[in-house]
């Protein structure tokens, strides 16, 4: 009985407890941008694929949700309020993320250093090249964003 | 039982996050589509007091250079901009065919006045001797109000050249698109807040009303009945006083919505149409004339 009770108890405290929000730091600088392109110097954390997603997950969510200082886009594409964004639209953020839709947009991705490890994590640097044109052209194309104008 | 209890408990605790992620899919469907009348955007040269826009603009190809690459980031965005020199060769060319129709100052006014926002373009070659730059200041403002929607200046950097057309084009390439960001932050913020009308009510030279008359029933000045109607009237009760006499009272910023309760489009005609409803309800007889944002309304 006691047992059945203990396990009860704990899954509903398990339930009960909010959930740990994990903050990524953005670690995305500018390097340039030409005609509707921007390149962006990014780490990824994680072994050698998950690196490279890291960090270009990292560079789309900059240009979406932060703007990036020093370039062109200084503004978020979207805006700062990014859950307020992401639960509005889930079903177009879960296909730019876990659908991996967000590949669509970078151009290149290569490594500039080596696997290093900071903070008991792996890292690795990568020059990333996104469409930012074609990014913002397919956020308005599914309304996340008002085209130019009224 | 217990071992029931047990697994419904778990049951629930496993599926409330399904339940949690079509619901926020139910909130998303419903969001509303877009679908609004744009502003009219005019990229101009700047002119000196007494220069004439149509001369500056055909005497420096460098500067109808700058003009063509910001069109061009306006494009860019998906965005039509008034081509100045068209415009008035079509102003032109619509005065010949129309002119046997009966015309005034106003509408000729009207004809030649070409957009709602203007987008100013200054070039400034600098030459030294550690090379040639191009510095570009770029301003955007409403036509009727004067509202400042953007200001950007760019720089081409300097270098060893004489192609200033190629220097101009970097200098518009530095700031263009933050320009255009700045500008479209406004342009949500009149979506949100509503456009800027002005609204001028003065009175015929033969009228016997005045801002202090009372006419109507509610016994209280005129100008404080349309004080009352603007705070009732404006989008978000945001209006402006530029200044009240007895000949004249000049609303310099009423901000009106870009779309009516049914979801049309409602423009600056409309909500003149309503203040002229107001002043027929107060037995004044009152007449309007409307250029772009800028209601004149006048009572006999």
């Amino acid at each position: 009985m006691e047992k059945y009770f203990f396990y009860t108890l704990l899954i509903i405290i398990a339930a009960g407890c909010s959930p740990r929000i994990m903050t990524h730091d953005a670690s995305v600088n500018f390097l340039s941008a030409v005609d509707g392109t921007i390149t962006l110097r990014a780490i990824g954390e994680g072994s050698n694929k998950n690196s490279v997603a890291s960090a270009q997950q990292k560079v789309i969510t900059a240009l979406l949700f932060r703007g990036i200082p020093e370039s062109p886009e200084k503004f978020p594409l979207i805006g700062t309020s990014e859950g307020e964004e992401k639960a509005k639209h889930p079903e177009y953020f879960n296909s730019l993320y876990d659908g991996q839709r967000y590949k669509s947009f970078i151009s290149s991705t290569i490594p500039t250093t080596s696997v290093y490890r900071e903070s008991g994590s792996r890292k690795t640097a990568f020059d990333i090249k996104v469409n930012v044109n074609a990014l913002r052209s397919d956020l308005e194309a599914n309304k996340i964003i008002r085209k130019f104008g009224y | 039982m217990k071992k029931t209890l047990f697994s419904l408990t778990a049951l629930f605790v496993m599926t409330s996050p399904v339940i949690t992620v079509y619901a926020q899919q139910d909130v998303a469907l419903v969001s509303p589509s877009v679908n609004t009348v744009q502003p009219k955007i005019m990229v101009i040269p700047y002119t000196k007091e007494g220069e004439d826009l149509r001369t500056i603009l055909e005497a420096d190809v460098n500067k109808r250079i700058a003009l063509t690459k910001i069109k061009e980031a306006f494009d860019s965005r998906g965005f039509t901009t008034v081509d100045f020199v068209a415009k008035l060769k079509a102003a032109k060319d619509n005065n010949i065919f129309t002119s046997g129709t009966q015309s005034d100052i106003k509408s000729q006014i009207i004809q030649m006045s070409g957009a709602d926002v203007y987008v100013q373009a200054e070039v400034d070659v600098l030459t030294g001797s550690s090379g040639t730059g191009v510095t570009l200041v770029l301003t955007g403002y409403e036509a009727s109000t004067g509202n400042s929607l953007a200001n950007k200046v760019g720089t081409s950097g300097k270098f060893y050249t004489d192609d200033i057309g190629k220097l101009a084009s970097k200098a518009v390439e530095s700031c263009a698109n933050d320009f255009l960001n700045v500008m479209q932050a406004k342009f949500t913020d009149i979506v949100n807040n509503g456009k800027s009308v002005i609204v001028d009510i003065s009175f015929d030279a033969n009228s016997s009303v005045k801002m202090s008359s009372e006419p109507g029933s509610s016994g209280l000045p005129l100008s404080d009945q349309l004080e009352e109607w603007m705070g009732k009237n404006a989008f978000k009760n945001n209006y402006h006083i530029q200044g009240t006499t007895d000949t004249k009272m000049i609303f310099d910023d009423v901000r009106i919505p870009l779309k009516d309760a049914n979801g049309n489009n409602y423009s600056s005609n409309k909500f003149a149409l309503e203040l002229f409803k107001f002043f027929k309800t107060i037995n004044l007889n009152p007449a309007k004339d409307i250029k772009s944002n800028t209601i004149f309304i006048t009572l006999k």
